[in-house]
């Protein structure tokens, strides 16, 4: 890749905070880094040979920041924790691992190379797709741990996966599908050419009834095997007494295949065959079928990788003395100790400890949570600083987390199939088109058997739904390509026929009508106090913290050049949940919240505190020296966002895990709209239900793995794309580059899908309506109808073609 | 033309063949990742034309 830009980080492309972030000279060259993160990666990356990684980056790539080191990996080295991941296959030991942060090819790239620089000779396997590393090496000469932290010195987080048996079933049935798909696609190809012979010669020559059959017994299996699931969708159909799109699928592939049987063997000279158009038929569908199963799949993928969030050991008290033992191994009221920088391995309640909890994977929220004896907590959830002793309240598999995925799980099975347009006209088309021939049957009768029965079948082959079934899909391909030109990526057709008739529209908080990161958005220094000073002095001391609040404030000091100063802090103190102490150039600075500034006995009264954000005080040689208010900013185009969609009528809310005041103060903000605040995960999925079971159209606006579940739950999903996979994978709708703003072109898009693909299923029913008396008429010859249907296929991608949106 | 009568069955038998591969294919599951391995034959470490020259070590 060409280096990145000069304001951008030369490890993940993100932009420099102003002033610089970190600067390292790395590889020969002077480098800046937007964090120590990325600074330390690359580092490793260079040290480890690996700097070939930049120039495999394709330009433009954005890379996540590197996630924080995680700790406490050699208890993967427990044997029985080992255990469950882990294979040995003669001498090598192989595990799956599941690895976050994978972007790209380049990332593959690195990932195996920096593995097979372990000892034992390792090897990895990346699976781009699912985000998957196959390690294999020889278990004697590396542990398990090595591996871990030699991908997380080059900014992986991985975890070691079991998969589960729900997503063995979900691969077998791809697998299927690909076969069928397989042997359609083969069976297609080959009529293909032996049509050409048929219809350049063959058709009135000796080979004719060579060809002809050679293609039926290609056409059988294709039937029975390809055409299974039409097959047996039109058999429960019929059972259940409802037309779905299986049958008339079902019906015209058997018709076309009885009927060019029939002259095949019975009567050669009586008509044309059509084995070619059926496997072909089959073999379109069936790409349609199997790529709608494999974004299902991979949002399924993703929902089950969140439960990797959750630890898969935990240290337990026994006593005094603690041992590292498998989750699964622990009891509900057994006592386990998480250490700083871990997850919580459980739900339960603080026995003991004090210290902070990142919340963000239920709450939405990145501002840490206090946590002190009593308070209760809640698996895969990070403890920032403090360790706690946790007694587990909860069994693994009632986990809040567990309890998401299971809500998820719910939603994805039980959505209600939103009709579609085209559904809506096939019941009556199948009706219409079976009636025809029944009735053509009957007034042939008298012309004999053969006549009447070769005369009903032209009709079911003519009546081709090929428009019907092309009237969606090519819409919505026309209308994928436009989408993506204004930064939104529609995923499905459901959600671009539902997002016209969308008429409430719920944001998620954090992350979705903000950035979703801390930053400080006011500084007031104390009389008499210098900017500057200000920011140098706690910028030094907080540099020593990993509080969220103190990267905020260490930033904004960078920013200012306030850090360059080189100021050496000694006697660091961390206070879990109130603040940080330190001695910089001999004077005391205190940095941390109101509560912690009147213990020490500084008077930090008479300010008013915001309740959007944070306020962060500091004191220097005891006396108050300023204050910060960092928070979470609104993204620049929510509040346009917000006011476009209240004229165009829509109905707007905010469901979020803050608390009442800092949601009602960022709903102001962005222009005003109701607000529910303090809402978990599966209060937000059974409120989005609520609108739902009002009536109203529902689309909800999300970012993080909390809003998962209300995503699906939603009529239309819609995830910022540097959102949790998981709520990127589930949603209906991804919005490219953090903007809000293309939420408004995708549903002006969708409401001019809408017109055209009615439009099309208008064309459609009139080339029928103009054929099928022809050939109730017995008047369709073999050439009629191979210009007929492609013309009427042609006009719908025409129209199709002319999606547009200013 | 009476070899078609051979040749024609003999081709379909081939085809038959490289379906036969496709499912081995599909059963050692080369179709799980459809992204990665496209990418990773143009990442090949001791391609010479690589800007930089393949696989040295910087200091």
């Amino acid at each position: 890749m060409t280096p990145p830009g000069p304001g951008a980080c030369f490890h993940c492309g993100l932009p420099l905070p102003a002033g610089g972030g970190a600067s390292a000279s790395i590889g020969g060259a002077e480098r800046l880094f937007c964090c120590n993160g990325c600074r330390s990666v690359c580092g490793a990356i260079y040290d480890a040979g690996l700097d070939g990684f930049y120039r495999r980056m394709a330009d433009g790539t954005v890379l996540s920041p590197p996630p924080p080191p995680p700790r406490g990996m050699d208890a993967y080295d427990v044997e029985d924790v080992r255990r469950e991941f882990v294979t040995e296959h003669g001498g090598r030991t192989e595990v799956v691992l599941l690895v976050e942060g994978i972007h790209c090819a380049a990332c593959a790239w690195l990932i195996e190379h920096a593995v097979g620089k372990a000892a034992g000779a390792a090897a990895a396997e990346v699976n781009l797709a699912k985000r998957r590393v196959k390690v294999g090496w020889d278990g004697s000469k590396a542990r398990l741990s090595e591996i871990l932290g030699l991908l997380a010195r080059v900014g992986y987080a991985a975890v070691p996966y079991t998969p589960r048996r729900a997503e063995e079933s979900a691969r077998r049935i791809a697998r299927q599908s690909l076969f069928r798909l397989g042997f359609a696609g083969f069976a297609a190809m080959n009529m293909m050419w032996m049509s050409i012979a048929l219809w350049t010669g063959a058709a009135g020559g000796e080979y004719r009834d060579f060809f002809r059959r050679l293609e039926l017994a290609l056409a059988l299996p294709a039937l029975l095997y390809s055409g299974w699931p039409f097959l047996r969708g039109f058999y429960y159909s019929a059972r259940g007494r409802h037309l779905s799109m299986d049958v008339p699928i079902a019906v015209g592939a058997l018709a076309v295949f009885c009927y060019s049987a029939y002259v095949t063997l019975v009567s050669p000279d009586s008509g044309e065959t059509y084995f070619d158009t059926l496997a072909v038929f089959l073999f379109v569908i069936l790409i349609g079928r199997h790529l709608e199963a494999s974004s299902r799949n991979k949002a399924a993928d993703a929902t089950g990788r969140m439960l990797e969030l959750q630890p898969k050991f935990a240290a337990l008290l026994r006593g005094d003395a603690e041992e590292k033992v498998s989750v699964r191994a622990l009891r509900v009221g057994d006592p386990v100790l998480v250490r700083p920088g871990e997850r919580l391995p459980v739900d339960g309640l603080v026995l003991d400890g004090s210290g902070e909890v990142d919340e963000a994977i239920i709450t939405g929220e990145a501002r840490p949570v206090p946590k002190s004896p009593g308070s209760s907590v809640t698996a895969g959830t990070m403890n920032m600083n403090g360790a706690l002793t946790v007694r587990m309240e909860k069994s693994l598999s009632d986990t809040s987390l567990v309890r998401m995925v299971r809500l998820m799980e719910e939603a994805q099975a039980t959505k209600a199939p939103i009709q579609r347009i085209a559904d809506r006209v096939v019941p009556y088309f199948v009706a219409a088109t079976l009636s025809a021939a029944a009735l053509t049957f009957i007034l042939w009768y008298g012309q004999g058997l053969e006549r009447a029965m070769l005369t009903a079948a032209s009709v079911l082959i003519i009546t081709c739904p090929c428009a019907l079934g092309l009237a969606t899909p090519m819409a919505m391909a026309a209308a994928g390509g436009e989408a993506a030109r204004h930064g939104v990526i529609i995923k499905n057709g459901r959600a671009l026929e539902t997002l016209a008739r969308v008429d409430h529209v719920v944001f998620d908080k954090t992350g979705a009508l903000t950035n979703g990161s801390m930053a400080v958005s006011r500084i007031v220094p104390a009389d008499g106090f210098e900017e500057r000073f200000l920011l140098g002095h706690a910028g030094a001391v907080e540099r020593l913290s990993e509080h969220s609040l103190a990267r905020a404030i260490v930033l904004a000091a960078e920013n200012v050049g306030a850090s360059a100063n080189g100021a050496v802090v000694s006697g660091f103190r961390n206070f879990p949940g109130r603040g940080v102490s330190g001695t910089v150039d001999g004077a005391a600075v205190l940095v941390g919240n109101m509560a912690f500034m009147r213990e020490r006995g500084v008077s930090a009264a008479g300010r008013d505190e915001n309740p959007s954000v944070t306020t962060v005080y500091c004191a220097v040689g005891g006396d108050l020296a300023g204050s910060f208010e960092v928070g979470d900013a609104l993204r620049p185009d929510a509040a346009p966002t917000v006011d476009a969609l209240r004229l165009e009528g829509k109905t707007l809310t905010m469901l979020t895990g803050d608390t009442k005041n800092a949601a009602e103060a960022v709903a102001k903000a962005a222009g005003g709209m109701a607000v529910m605040a303090g809402m978990k995960p599966e209060d937000k999925y059974s409120a989005i239900g609520e609108f739902r079971k009002r009536g109203e159209t529902v689309a909800m606006v999300g970012d993080g793995v909390n809003d998962a579940p209300a995503l699906v739950h939603a009529d239309v999903g819609i995830a910022v794309g540097q959102g949790a996979d998981v709520s990127v994978e589930n949603a209906d709708v991804v919005l490219l580059g953090n903007r809000l703003l293309p939420i408004l072109a995708a549903i002006r898009l969708s409401r001019t899908t809408i017109t055209v693909i009615k439009q099309n299923i208008r064309v459609s029913l009139a080339y029928n309506a103009l054929m099928v008396p022809l050939a109730m008429a017995g008047l369709i010859t073999p050439v009629l109808a191979a210009v007929a249907m492609p013309v009427s296929s042609l006009l719908v991608i025409a129209n199709a073609s002319r999606i547009r949106v200013e | 033309m009476e070899v078609l009568y051979w040749l024609v069955p003999s081709i379909i038998a081939v085809g038959a063949a490289m379906v036969g591969v496709l499912f081995w294919a599909i059963k050692s599951g080369q179709y799980e990742d459809m992204e990665g391995p496209s990418h990773k034959i143009l990442m090949d470490d001791d391609d010479p034309r690589l800007p930089g020259g393949g696989k040295k070590k910087r200091p």
